[in-house]
């Protein structure tokens, strides 16, 4: 996994004999690190592979462009999340595991929210994951919704969890335990605000 | 279209300090103005250059330099009427109740980004990393936020907001509920297999009565 610490062989740009699997992770890691730190434009490929403790031709060597690591963070993203909702076992569980997956991938969120506008390939590709979230969390929101009322709620949920985890990692908005937001808009969504 | 208002510029200085006294100053400019609106809905704010804003207007990059100090220069402009019309007409009611009257305030929100969905583009676009305009976008965000916890506070008074609701946060959540969902729908063209009043509808619930405890969740 991405987030993994760095070994001191990857630091120092050694590839296993066996294979390259660990220095490719350790880019990834690093990737991670640095979008996180300074953004989709902030994050030069130098300071990803400096992060990484490795040269930018090492970086090249796995992948083609910052944009091809950026891309494979973001299939790691959608895979851990849609895993992780579809483990959840209410909408609240759910809820809770969105807002983790996501901080400790806030650098992958924060590098697409830069892009999200300028890159239509980018921006189809996190409506789908959108798209693929809201039904998983559309399956716990039966009860009276019609499936449709069902989809359109779980998108909307995303949504603000998407501008909260957001908002966080800009520092907008003060940190708070992922129960307690999770609870909090689930209480909404059962109860409202209103007696 | 609010962009080219003439009676809301009194405070704003050109960059060359030289205001637009006659009428012709004022046309080229709204031509300016209206032209990088039409060039910032297409593209953005980050990957245009005032040449091209220039060529949209048909004036030369010269003309526009007169007017404007770069492209940031025209946003802050554009921008400026924006939070004006925004501190107008975004003031969410509350009813004889207490409670907020959530459904056209919804309406009323997706209208006014739609008709400034091009400023929103480039405001989203700008909000990280920090700079000037962001912080515009927290001190509007703060103030809907503000916004509702006065309301959810009248509605305490009234006794009919849910007791022991964490307000506060309840607010911050009721300001990403508007913000977000209208952000995807109009900027990113999302959702456009649901209806406005939909979403009016849900947003109601949720800062209503909520969806009930029949829901499975």
């Amino acid at each position: 996994m991405p987030d993994k610490p760095r070994s001191a062989r990857a630091r120092a740009g050694v590839t296993d004999g066996a294979g390259t699997l660990p220095t490719r992770q350790a880019l990834l890691g690093a990737g991670l690190v640095t979008f996180a730190r300074a953004g989709y434009d902030g994050a030069r490929v130098t300071d990803i592979a400096a992060e990484a403790g490795m040269t930018t031709g090492a970086l090249y060597g796995h992948f083609d462009s910052k944009a091809a690591l950026f891309e494979e963070l973001f299939q790691l993203y959608g895979n851990k999340i849609t895993r992780a909702l579809d483990a959840g076992t209410s909408l609240e569980a759910q809820l809770v595991q969105w807002i983790e997956v996501s901080r400790e991938y806030r650098g992958v969120l924060r590098a697409s929210a830069g892009i999200l506008q300028r890159r239509p390939d980018h921006a189809a590709a996190r409506g789908r994951l959108r798209e693929a979230c809201a039904g998983l969390m559309a399956w716990h929101l039966r009860g009276p919704l019609t499936q449709r009322d069902a989809r359109l709620v779980a998108r909307m949920l995303i949504d603000v969890l998407d501008q909260y985890t957001l908002m966080e990692s800009m520092g907008r908005t003060e940190r708070r335990d992922a129960v307690d937001v999770a609870a909090a808009l689930h209480g909404m969504v059962l109860e409202g605000v209103y007696a | 279209m609010t962009t080219t208002q003439d009676d809301v510029q009194s405070d704003w200085t050109p960059s060359e300090g030289r205001a637009p006294a006659s009428k012709r100053g004022h046309r080229t400019r709204n031509r300016i103005l209206e032209a990088a609106v039409r060039v910032f809905q297409e593209r953005g704010l980050v990957d245009v250059t005032m040449q091209e804003i220039g060529r949209e207007a048909g004036l030369s990059s010269g003309t526009v330099y007169k007017y404007f100090r770069d492209k940031a220069d025209i946003f802050r402009f554009l921008v400026t009427q924006l939070r004006q019309v925004i501190r107008e007409e975004t003031t969410i009611p509350v009813d004889g109740d207490g409670r907020l009257v959530v459904r056209p305030a919804v309406l009323r929100f997706l209208e006014l980004y739609r008709d400034n969905a091009a400023l929103y583009r480039v405001w989203w676009e700008l909000l990280d990393p920090p700079n000037e305009f962001s912080d515009l976008w927290a001190e509007v965000h703060e103030g809907y936020r503000k916004g509702f916890v006065a309301a959810l506070k009248r509605g305490e008074r009234a006794g009919v907001t849910k007791p022991g609701l964490d307000i506060e946060f309840t607010a911050e959540l009721a300001v990403l509920l508007f913000e977000r969902p209208t952000y995807t729908r109009i900027v990113l063209g999302w959702d456009s297999d649901i209806e406005d009043d939909q979403v009016a509808a849900v947003t109601d619930a949720l800062l209503g009565s909520g969806l009930g405890s029949t829901v499975t969740g």
